[in-house]
């Protein structure tokens, strides 16, 4: 026996890996010369030198005298004006002998920067009244058209203004008298916002692209380069799990995403506002201004862009056998990750709309353009931060599979045979199954709701329930109970068992027991639990009108009552039963106590009702349903009560909303709720000599 | 038994790289697996060290089924092969120290056992250096040093010597010897006969993923009628490719 105590508790295993996965990356040139070298060095000089030789250019542009073509006769005065003024060098068209060619053609000529064309015609058949028509032909593939404009421009408008002002004054007539209609455009943005939306539009893209190339090699270091190397195989003899030595690895990458993504934010951004603040002149912007909390936005945006990257970036190498296999296929990653938001920062008119909040990257990426931009609003904030927790917990569990399958790391056919085994293989029943399922149902409802609009709310309501729900767990299930387990101390759960479809043979609680149970509860949680716990939040908690207009929304006054029972106590009663009772609550309970496993899956429950108003009533019927179904063994009590349940609920809506909204009142009638639940508790509360532990597998 | 072997066996696709696979070896044993390169030597080491898992049989440590307790039996055992590598950015003393914790010693047993270790395998002078800067023979030192660090009661070693001089190989030899007097199970494969003559109690003969025969060496050359070990193997392989 090796001596002392060797029991090493997992975060501190995860804390050692982690720690010397930093100090040995941090110890590589390669890493830090990316990290560091990169962002506070070399682009602020690349930038600086850019513009500042674009400066230079505009002063040598500048420094030369733009020369025009005459072709035509000028009056005097214009004559005057135009060799008087600076810069411009006045060349006829006689002179140089080019009479009878088109602006076009005398263009050709490089030496000539403009043509101005001149000719005279009287007014009204006066010949005391002329105007002098003046053409400018530029050509403006060339640098110096847009000075040459600016410059004559600048020496012509003035004067015509005075020559108007003087015929005018000359026929006896004020200068408003010419105008009838006046149309003036004002931009009511300050240039210190239109700097703002310049910087909004480049910063994010920069920041995105400097993390994800700072991160690209530690995450193939990390994972295909210790599998090269031969070192991985020395730290799986060692009695650590895969998930602590993926976990450790994870947060040495994002720690190094996380330093990196802060470094750039603040050295672009200042590199940017000093490139804005020596060009503001040309392009009308003045110095944006960032306040510290838009820095907090974008530093926390930042955060969460190096926690998704790090995430998927750390999954993608950890298939890769080599340094050559992880960059074959890393590149089309890093496409994945960079092109989307480059098209939609620069397809005009595609704002980013707030939903893209949810999607990995891209919401972290709009993160940071409207922390810039002072848009940021909390729920945009905590919808990011779920969906990319989300996300990276899924790349996280799937690389903790990659650890844990020998044919992943030691297997000669390379990334091929890894993705095979990621994507085909069945995982066991457990808390990681759980989670990637509750992912998939926030990401499911949340992306059907926003693309697939019915055209009514009510079906909308069964296309979700169905599409996301209900199809999606027998899949699941189904997956869940394929194939040989890999691990012979773990066999494969049956379809039956993951969804608790077969009635318990030999179960605490008889079938008949179950049932009225089952039927209680749902009565009891309808009238006792759901309505005075949206009392009860009412109070500090105010409802938002969208919520509570969502029964209008649904029509429930209109609709016939065969389809709202259909779509609104049936349907979601089977749909939610089978997913949450049936493979999220099967899942945690195969490694969770039964207690744990319905509390956590009751939160998953009161969470996916993705409603801060619906949460607390939701979650605590999550509580009951789960209890019902780990007594009973049976997905069919729970269905019983949560039909009940919601036929209660919509029931009421419809034909008696008065007294549903009595009961929303704490009067005495909410008490009705609570005889039976505690009957039902009653007839669920283990007998003596009955089973005590009613964990299903 | 120390280290047990039941009926064990590998496969991948329709490639079968063991087949029926049983030994027991006792504690202060040092068993030797001997056999032709692809005969499935490193497979049954890893195997038994719980880095792959055994798609027919099982095998245990100290009575611990190693598939089924994978981070319990590894806490028993210390495994060095000739290819397992160390981190060539950390110093000798950082990977020693990582691995202890990894282990989770506490830090008073982890002190006594890097004082120790360090002392046996004599690497005071490397202590600063980097692993990616030491001599084959000084790496494969500091790995054995990794391998025994925790005082493990079970010591399984793949091709320890392979690719390292004289010097070095007599190093890991001797090290070998010290681990049978402390009473430790060591089982190691090799190439290498004179290692096997000088060290091995048992040996198992290895041909195409099966056992051919278990015994002392002076049992197995005695009853094949056989002048040495070598000549044995060579006989059984020559068998086995006539069979197939």
């Amino acid at each position: 026996m090796p001596e002392g105590n060797t029991k090493g508790p997992g975060h501190r295993v995860v804390g050692t890996i982690f720690k010397k996965e930093l100090v040995e990356t941090l110890r590589d040139r390669r890493t830090l010369a990316l990290m560091f070298l990169l962002p506070l060095v070399v682009y602020p000089f690349l930038v600086i030198l850019g513009s500042e030789t674009a400066s230079m250019n505009q002063s040598r542009l500048e420094a030369k005298p733009t020369v025009v073509m005459v072709d035509g006769d000028l009056t005097m005065a214009t004559e005057r004006a135009l060799e008087s003024a600076e810069h411009i060098l006045l060349v006829r068209s006689s002179t140089a002998g080019a009479s009878h060619r088109t602006p076009k053609e005398l263009l050709s000529d490089a030496e000539i920067d403009a043509v101005l064309t001149a000719s005279t015609t009287t007014v009204l058949g006066r010949s005391d009244l002329q105007t002098l028509h003046l053409g400018l032909h530029l050509d403006r593939t060339r640098d110096r058209s847009d000075l040459a404009e600016a410059r004559l421009t600048k020496a012509l408008e003035p004067l015509e203004h005075q020559l108007r002002k003087a015929r005018l004054d000359a026929l006896g007539l004020a200068e408003q008298s010419l105008a009838p209609l006046r149309f003036t455009v004002n931009s009511v943005s300050s240039r210190a916002e239109m700097g703002t939306k310049v910087l909004a539009q480049i910063l994010p893209l920069l920041v995105l692209f400097f993390v994800a190339l700072s991160l690209f090699y530690p995450a193939v270091d990390l994972t295909a380069g210790e599998k090269e190397r031969g070192t991985l195989a020395t730290l799986l003899v060692t009695p650590v799990r895969p998930l602590d030595v993926v976990l450790g690895k994870y947060l040495a990458v994002l720690c190094i995403g996380s330093i990196a993504a802060a470094l750039n934010v603040v050295v672009i951004g200042s590199t940017l506002l000093r490139v804005l603040a020596s060009a503001q002149d040309p392009l009308g912007l003045d110095l944006p201004q960032v306040s510290l909390a838009a820095l907090a936005g974008l530093l926390y945006g930042g955060f969460l862009l190096a926690a998704s990257v790090s995430s998927v970036m750390l999954l993608v190498a950890s298939l890769a056998r080599s340094f050559r296999d992880a960059n074959t296929l890393m590149t089309p990653v890093l496409l994945l990750l960079l092109v989307p938001p480059t098209l939609l920062s620069s397809l005009p008119g595609a704002a980013t709309p707030g939903s893209l909040a949810a999607v990995p990257v891209l919401g972290a990426v709009t993160l940071l353009t409207e922390a810039l931009e002072g848009t940021l609003g909390v729920s945009a904030l905590i919808v990011a931060t779920l969906s990319h927790a989300l996300f990276s917990a899924v790349c996280i569990a799937l690389t903790t599979r990659l650890f844990a399958d020998e044919r992943a790391l030691f297997s000669e056919d390379g990334a091929r045979a890894n993705w095979k085994s990621l994507l085909f293989e069945p995982p066991p029943l457990g808390p990681g199954a759980a989670l990637a399922f509750v992912a998939w149902l926030f990401a499911g409802n949340y992306f059907v709701g926003v693309f697939i609009r019915p055209g009514s709310a009510l079906l909308g309501v069964a296309v979700v329930q169905i599409t996301v729900q209900l199809i999606p767990a027998l899949l699941v299930a189904r997956w869940l109970s394929s194939g040989r387990a890999r691990d012979p101390a773990r066999a494969r759960p049956s379809f039956a068992s993951v969804l608790r479809l077969a009635p318990p043979t030999e179960a605490a609680v008889t079938r008949g027991r179950g049932l009225t149970a089952g039927a209680l509860v749902g009565i009891g949680a309808g009238l006792g639990l759901a309505l005075p716990l949206t009392w009860l939040q009412s109070t500090w908690l105010a409802v938002p009108p969208e919520v509570s207009g969502l029964a209008q929304q649904l029509d429930l006054g209109q609709s016939a009552w065969p389809a709202l029972f259909f779509a609104l106590a049936l349907l979601p009663a089977v749909a939610e039963e089978l997913a949450f009772r049936g493979v999220v609550l099967s899942s945690l309970q195969a490694r969770l106590s039964p207690l744990s496993a319905v509390l956590l899956h009751a939160v998953f429950f009161g969470l996916l009702h993705a409603s801060l108003v619906r949460m607390l009533p939701t979650t605590a019927l999550g509580l009951v349903l789960g209890l019902l179904a780990v007594r009973t063994r049976w997905i069919v009590p729970g269905l019983l009560a949560h039909a009940t349940h919601n036929t209660l609920i919509v029931g009421l809506a419809r034909f008696a909303p008065e007294t549903a909204r009595a009961l929303e009142e704490p009067t005495p009638w909410a008490l009705l709720g609570a005889g039976p639940l505690l009957l039902a508790a009653v007839l669920l509360w283990p007998r003596p000599g009955g089973i005590a532990r009613s964990g299903s597998t | 038994m120390t280290i047990g072997a039941f009926d064990l066996g590998y496969h991948y696709g329709q490639t079968r790289a063991v087949r029926g696979v049983s030994f027991e070896i006792a504690s202060g044993e040092v068993f030797g697996l001997l056999g032709p390169n692809g005969a499935g030597k490193t497979t049954i080491l890893r195997m038994l060290a719980g880095v792959i898992r055994p798609t027919e049989g099982h095998a245990e440590i100290l009575g611990i089924d190693v598939a089924k307790a994978p981070a319990r039996a590894k806490r028993e055992l210390g495994f060095l092969s000739g290819d397992t590598a160390l981190y060539a950015r950390l110093s000798a003393l950082e990977t020693l120290e990582y691995f202890a914790r990894l282990y989770g010693l506490d830090d008073a047993t982890r002190a006594r056992r890097l004082d120790a270790t360090i002392h046996e395998f004599g690497l005071e002078s490397l202590l600063e250096l980097r692993a990616g800067a030491l001599s084959s023979g000084q790496r494969q030192r500091l790995n054995l040093a990794r391998a025994f660090l925790t005082d493990p009661a079970v010591l399984i070693l793949d091709e320890p010597t392979v690719a390292l001089d004289v010097v070095s190989g007599q190093f890991v030899e001797k090290a070998i010897d010290r681990a049978r007097l402390a009473g430790k199970a060591v089982l190691f494969s090799t190439h290498v006969m004179s290692e096997v003559e000088a060290l091995c109690d048992r040996i198992a003969l290895l041909v195409g993923g099966c056992i051919a025969d278990v015994g002392t060496p002076t049992e197995l050359i005695e009853r094949h009628q056989v002048s040495s070990l070598r000549a044995l193997i060579v006989s059984l392989h020559e068998e086995q490719n006539r069979g197939a």
